[in-house]
């Protein structure tokens, strides 16, 4: 086989792998719960429940629990769920009155504009930053490196959203708030403007209305600025580490002797070794992202999927929209590290070749 | 030879790990001084809150004598005391952080050596799953866990489970710190260990006859803790500003400083386009936040150049 096809699907086989031990546990979580609970994991789509009685919706729910017998053990309960899960059947939320994964589905676009744009900003500058901060290791350039990333890192992330938002909102209304304005919202709602990806400013253009990307973007700047500080950091400090480990390898003192110029030993022989070990990390805590999306979205109201957290999730009980949240996150996440390990693969020859790691 | 003498260039007391050791030591002084620093009001003396009732209503006040570091409405007529919260805040925030680390440093690295010690298919079998955590974010755990145990009419039965989770003082945000911290110790541990015991003086000790528990204990462990060290010291500074964020977005959590900067918030857009116009209601908060996180950040930077001898290695310039 090539190289890359074996490369990718080991790489496929192994996030399917993963969550598979995810779900298992999830389940074994939910099984704890008693059954009625469970049941509204297994409410169909396109069931109405809206016009029941509490006596007919109780019947219903005691009709679901013999349907998918789950009085049954684990493992066939699991299997069964894990089949609905593949189908789309998520379950139907009491709390969010909607279908789970349309409820997720339908806020996935806003959360993917911004998580996209904040690793545009963040990992090349945490890359870059890194690399020549470990080049410098304990050098004035280095401390001052360090001591940036540190604070940005340490900067509590909801305060810096609400100085920001104080300072270029309601003093200087450069960016406001939320995801668009007004006119841009009246225009991006409207029935005559297609949405192709769902994500404004793609759409904006593909609509020849540069004038609603445009004002998408000047929303998105604030929620990504914040967003792409405290992971910059992180992202940086793991590329200095690398850097240093790197450094301490015989082919840099080889290079070194045979008298290249920093330039060139920096950029051509230290950097691409450091993006591999660093990309891999990165894609670790691709996990942490999204934990910083969340306090992001609900500070600069983005109806992203943050929001089914929102709606009163946190109060009562709601099995279907706390498990689909869960398993939504992961799904992201291995997404984010298989983008990850490709980009590796393309950096790094090396890794094209291992399939040890499944 | 002067560098020995000159605390400032010393190879082992370079400025930045005194700095950081002096502002964790300031931390932990000021938490265990707490009831010195700031002595049990007479509203409540058993809250970290302290509620007091200034002449200005509805605004926040700026530092008087009787608060030093003003006030946030809380409600309509009391507010809360910035400083007493600021200080025993300090208290809570230790304790979390030092627990929290605790716990997960030595699960992590108990895990990470015994799959390592272990090897094998059931080895391989518990890094796969570490590595199935790893993709789980902490937030999704933190609204799972408040499901599971702490909402209204909470999935298990309440009573016995709930009880002996707060008996033991362990909220959601705890609880999904410690399920989804872990990892990172297993990682690296085990890193170290596989690197270890295939070197030549474990080798040499095997082929002496040590036995596998002395291997273990004089050789694998003492020289693969160095990097969970680190690990564990920065950690502390993380989690702690997690707790608060968790706290502040109102998702779980006691963090005192997110709680203070959550009742707070609103007077941060206060004066139009000013933040500081009411700076005591975030900035000393913000500032203890940050100066905590960033103090364990560089004693981990600094532990980790005391500890790594093989990184003092410079390129010859």
């Amino acid at each position: 086989m090539l190289p890359w096809a074996r490369y990718i699907s080991t790489r496929i086989v192994s996030a399917l792998i993963t969550l598979l031990i995810i779900t298992a546990i999830l389940y074994a979580i939910v099984m704890m719960t008693p059954a009625e609970t469970r049941a509204e994991l297994y409410i169909p789509r396109g069931a109405n429940l809206i016009h029941l009685t509490d006596q007919q919706l109780h019947q219903y729910i005691q009709h679901i629990i013999q349907v998918n017998g789950l009085d049954d053990p684990y493992p066939v309960q699991y299997g069964r769920w894990l089949v609905n899960l593949v189908q789309g059947q998520w379950g139907y939320s009491y709390n969010l009155s909607a279908y789970v994964l349309d409820y997720l589905l339908q806020r996935t676009p806003i959360t993917a504009e911004l998580t996209f744009y904040s690793l545009l900003f963040l990992i090349p500058f945490g890359l870059i930053g890194g690399a020549i901060s470990g080049w410098n290791r304990n050098q004035p350039a280095d401390f001052g490196y360090r001591i940036a990333a540190y604070t940005a890192m340490t900067f509590p992330p909801f305060i810096l959203a609400l100085v920001l938002l104080t300072i270029f909102y309601v003093g200087l209304h450069w960016f406001p708030p939320e995801r668009l304005g007004t006119a841009a919202g009246m225009v991006f709602n409207s029935s005559s403007f297609v949405h192709y990806t769902g994500q404004v400013t793609i759409d904006g253009l593909l609509n020849g209305r540069a004038d609603v990307s445009l004002d998408a973007l000047r929303h998105l700047v604030l929620p990504v600025l914040t967003l792409s500080l405290v992971h910059w950091a992180t992202l940086s400090r793991i590329v200095r580490a690398s850097a240093i480990d790197e450094l301490q390898k015989e082919y840099i003192l080889a290079a070194k002797s045979r008298g290249l110029s920093d330039r060139v030993l920096l950029w051509r022989h230290l950097f691409p070794n450091v993006v591999a070990p660093a990309l891999a990390s990165s894609a670790l805590s691709a996990a942490a992202l999204l934990t910083g999306v969340f306090i992001v979205e609900r500070i600069f109201n983005f109806h992203g999927i943050s929001e089914i957290a929102v709606n009163g999730l946190l109060v009562v009980a709601d099995a279907p929209a706390a498990l689909g949240y869960t398993i939504y996150n992961v799904i992201v996440v291995l997404l984010i590290m298989f983008v990850m390990d490709i980009l590796r693969a393309v950096v790094d020859p090396r890794a094209r070749n291992e399939w040890t790691t499944l | 030879m002067d560098d020995a003498v000159n605390p400032f260039k010393s190879r082992f007391f370079p400025w930045y790990g005194v700095l950081s050791i002096l502002i964790v030591l300031f931390f932990v002084i000021v938490a265990l001084s707490a009831p010195l620093l700031a002595p049990s009001g007479p509203s409540d003396g058993s809250s970290t809150y302290r509620l007091v009732e200034p002449a200005v209503q509805f605004l926040p006040n700026p530092p008087e004598p009787d608060y030093r570091l003003g006030t946030v409405p809380l409600g309509a007529l009391k507010q809360i005391d910035v400083y007493y919260t600021l200080i025993w805040g300090a208290r809570s925030a230790l304790l979390f952080g030092a627990s929290a680390m605790l716990l997960i440093s030595i699960f992590g690295s108990v895990v990470g050596a015994a799959s390592s010690y272990i090897g094998g298919a059931a080895g391989q079998l518990v890094l796969r799953i570490t590595d199935s955590f790893l993709a789980f974010p902490v937030i999704a755990g933190v609204v799972l866990f408040g499901q599971l145990f702490f909402s209204q009419n909470s999935w298990v039965e309440p009573g016995f489970l709930e009880t002996s989770l707060n008996r033991l003082g362990l909220d959601n945000v705890m609880l999904a710190l410690i399920c989804f911290g872990w990892m990172p110790y297993t990682r690296v541990i085990y890193t170290d260990m596989e690197r270890i015991r295939h070197s030549e003086f474990v080798l040499a000790a095997r082929s002496a006859g040590a036995r596998p528990g002395r291997i273990l204990f004089r050789h694998l462990i003492p020289n693969s803790i160095a990097n969970v060290i680190v690990l564990a010291t920065r950690d502390v500074g993380g989690l702690v500003l997690l707790q608060a964020g968790f706290t502040y977005i109102g998702v779980g959590g006691k963090s005192d400083w997110g709680g203070l900067l959550a009742v707070g918030h609103k007077w941060i857009v206060g004066v139009g386009g000013n933040p500081f116009g009411y700076w005591w209601v975030f900035i000393p908060v913000t500032l203890a936040l940050v100066v905590f996180g960033f103090g364990w950040n560089l004693l981990g930077d600094y532990l980790n150049e005391l500890l790594n001898p093989r990184l003092r290695f410079t390129l010859p310039k």
